[in-house]
């Protein structure tokens, strides 16, 4: 049997995420959130401008094709890093006529959509988002309290930056463990602790 | 431009499928065999005895074990691990460090790849990601390792259209291995089932696939009821009749009795208002393209089509409705079918509208009558029931002109109009029919006797004998003075 080993670090990082309660995913590990900023390449505020789609050639096999999508995007902020400009993120998935590929897990980009996106690896990997859904985060502005508010990809609120490494729902049980606020966090709100972490993280690695 | 994704939504129990964002319906396989070829590799024993492949083949024998119309195909099971091909319309299971040439996120345990068209699903393959260490076991996750084949019946659930219902929008609380973290559960749960089961049914015939098994309906919620079913697995009878002329392969039937006359609007599926999509977020609608037909009779060979739809917006809502009129007391015969033979969870939505509301109801019968020639007579009846009410007065059951109201009187009775009354009372909701009532009429009294000679009597007319007397004596007097 042909098997590739992963290397030691990568091991170690993966025990590190095994030890995380309620952390696993099948798909995907939710990653904390500090780690999600030191692993983010950058993270910016942004809105969806275009999602296009089309056949490419696979690289690492010539002649097989599959369908990706580039989403262009309207930088409103940036968080953390230095994105390029303009911002277009590479994925794999999307539709061509009427053949459509499709990534399970993979987030979904609505055009018009405002939305803050840890972006790693862009053009290197499947998704180019840190733990594939949960490297977006969309902005909705709340008619009634005036304030734009963070919510995960599954349309619940963030509460609390920590939620992020909470799994989105535990076997048969609501959500107990997310952390209840008054409301939910506000894109400022969720910037300032991403830039606090960043910083955080940068005074770590400085050491 | 617009959405990347498919989009997700939550099922009636909490189960999510992939769907065709253009129709709104789940992304499935047709029926039949769903070929996979198992390539992770035999060679390394696992915890529980098996290896990759057998670990693997395991998952997906699972899900065989509870779904119908197609089964995957778990005997290309082959020994040395390989890679997985690109659109290549094989399904492949491998492990793999990238997935078509890119990486795996550092968190990303395993993928998913799926290729449709329309609402088929056409390849799917599985990488899971080489960075982790995988093993097989049962109960409780372990640290240090994955149990493959949980991650595999996981993943093959996608590969059967399943989605995440904690993912949904709105999301889902339920327990569910189709759920987006891996945890402590191992086995399919009812979830699980309920959902993979909507979209190629369970493993047995449907108990309603014969024309003379349909299911009996009955209104349960005021005019409306809402029935469940399958179709996968149903076949068709000899000299059965077709929805709107398509081919069909798996009809299914119900029956019901119009309680009044009315209309009915008949669906399998709901229509979201601000998507145009079909609905799957209540419960409301089937799973699959339908057809549906509306029928009378009592042999399937020999029915009287009544009515019958494929789309409600032609390929773009692929749930089908009718609306039709129903007479009271008529059995009608409900076939839904899938176009060109597609199959699924059903759901079928009765509206029945008695247009008029409630039937009428004698309160008061008209009642027998006796009564001399030329007498007059009144028959009168009291009836409740949604207004307005209508009469018509029957003699012999021939309808009585001008006899339209709830009293029928007649100022001057003949013995010609003795006989049996009716009167039929309707609104738009139907008719109902009186008791009869019975009409005698009298004849008149003979003239009496000639009176006895001798005979006086005092008082009264004088009678014609009396007055032929004075004649005769009148007329001999003039003759003397004459």
């Amino acid at each position: 049997m042909k098997r590739c080993y992963p290397p030691l670090w990568l091991a170690a990082s993966a025990l590190l995420v095994l030890l995380l309660p309620a952390a696993r995913a099948t798909t995907v590990i939710a990653p904390t959130f500090d780690r999600m900023v030191a692993s983010s390449d950058y993270i910016v505020r942004a809105t969806v401008k275009s999602v296009v789609s089309d056949w490419r050639q696979n690289p690492d096999k010539p002649g097989e094709r599959y369908i990706g999508s580039m989403v262009e995007l309207n930088v409103l902020e940036v968080i953390k890093g230095t994105p390029p400009s303009p911002l277009v993120l590479d994925l794999v998935g999307g539709r061509v006529g009427d053949k459509e590929l499709t990534i399970e897990g993979m987030p979904k980009f609505v055009v018009g959509e405002e939305t803050i996106l840890f972006v790693k690896g862009n053009g290197r990997q499947i998704i180019p988002l840190v733990g594939m859904m949960h490297g977006k985060y969309n902005v909705r502005h709340n008619k009634l309290t005036g304030r734009d508010e963070v919510f995960r990809h599954n349309g619940d609120p963030l509460y609390n930056e920590q939620d992020i490494s909470r799994a989105a729902s535990t076997d048969g049980a609501p959500s107990s463990q997310q952390t209840k606020a008054a409301n939910p966090l506000t894109a400022s709100d969720f910037a300032t602790r991403i830039r606090n972490s960043a910083k955080s993280s940068n005074r770590e690695s400085s050491k | 431009m617009g959405l990347l994704a498919l989009v997700s939504v939550s099922g009636a129990f909490g189960f999510t499928f992939v769907l065709n964002k253009n129709t709104g319906l789940p992304i499935k396989w047709p029926e039949g065999t769903i070929r996979i070829k198992i390539l992770l590799g035999d060679t390394k024993t696992l915890s529980d005895g098996t290896n990759y492949n057998t670990s693997a083949r395991a998952a997906a024998q699972t899900w065989n074990a509870i779904i119908g119309s197609a089964q995957f195909q778990t005997d290309l099971v082959t020994g040395p691990a390989g890679t997985a091909g690109d659109n290549n319309e094989v399904n492949e299971l491998a492990f793999a460090d990238k997935v078509y040439g890119k990486d795996f996120d550092a968190n990303t345990l395993a993928v998913t790849t799926g290729y449709s068209t329309g609402n088929e699903r056409v390849e799917a393959d599985i990488i899971f990601n080489t960075s982790y260490t995988w093993d097989s076991y049962r109960g409780n996750i372990r640290s240090g390792s994955y149990d493959l084949q949980r991650v595999a019946l996981h993943e093959l659930g996608h590969v059967l259209g399943m989605d995440h219902p904690d993912d949904a929008t709105p999301k889902q609380t339920v327990s569910a291995i189709m759920n987006s973290h891996i945890g402590n559960l191992d086995t399919l749960t009812t979830d699980d089932t309920n959902g993979v089961q909507s979209l190629y049914g369970p493993a047995s015939v449907p108990p309603n696939d014969a024309f003379a098994n349909a299911t009996l309906i009955t209104l349960t919620g005021g005019n409306t009821t809402s029935v469940k079913g399958y179709n996968t697995k149903a076949t068709r009878e000899t000299g059965e009749p077709r929805n709107v002329d398509n081919p069909g392969a798996h009809s299914v039937w119900w029956r019901w009795t119009a309680p009044s006359s009315g209309s009915v609007t008949l669906d399998t599926g709901k229509v979201d208002a601000t998507t145009k999509k079909i609905d799957l977020t209540k419960g409301e609608s089937s799973y699959f393209d339908t057809t549906l037909g509306v029928y009378t009779g009592t042999g399937v060979s020999s029915l009287t089509k009544i009515a019958d739809n494929d789309d409600i917006e032609s390929g773009v809502v692929q749930a089908s409705t009718v609306t039709f009129n129903v007479v009271s007391g008529t059995t009608y015969r409900f076939s839904v079918d899938g176009w060109d033979g597609d199959s699924g969870g059903i759901t079928l939505n009765l509206n029945f509208n008695s247009v008029g509301g409630t039937l009428p109801s004698i309160t008061t019968q008209p009642a027998n009558a006796t009564v001399n020639s030329g007498s007059s007579v009144s028959f009168s009846v009291a009836a409740t029931g949604t207004e307005p009410l209508s009469y018509q007065w029957q003699l012999g059951g021939v309808a009585i002109s001008a006899a339209t109201s709830a009293t029928y009187n007649i100022a001057s009775v003949s013995t010609s109009q003795a006989g049996t009354y009716t009167v039929v009372v309707s609104n738009a909701a139907g008719s109902v029919t009186s008791n009869s009532a019975t009409l005698t009429v009298n004849t008149p009294a003979p003239p009496p006797p000639p009176p006895s000679s001798g005979g006086g009597g005092g008082g009264g007319a004088p009678s014609v004998w009396f007055v032929a007397a004075l004649a005769i004596l009148g007329l001999a007097r003039h003759r003397r003075f004459s």
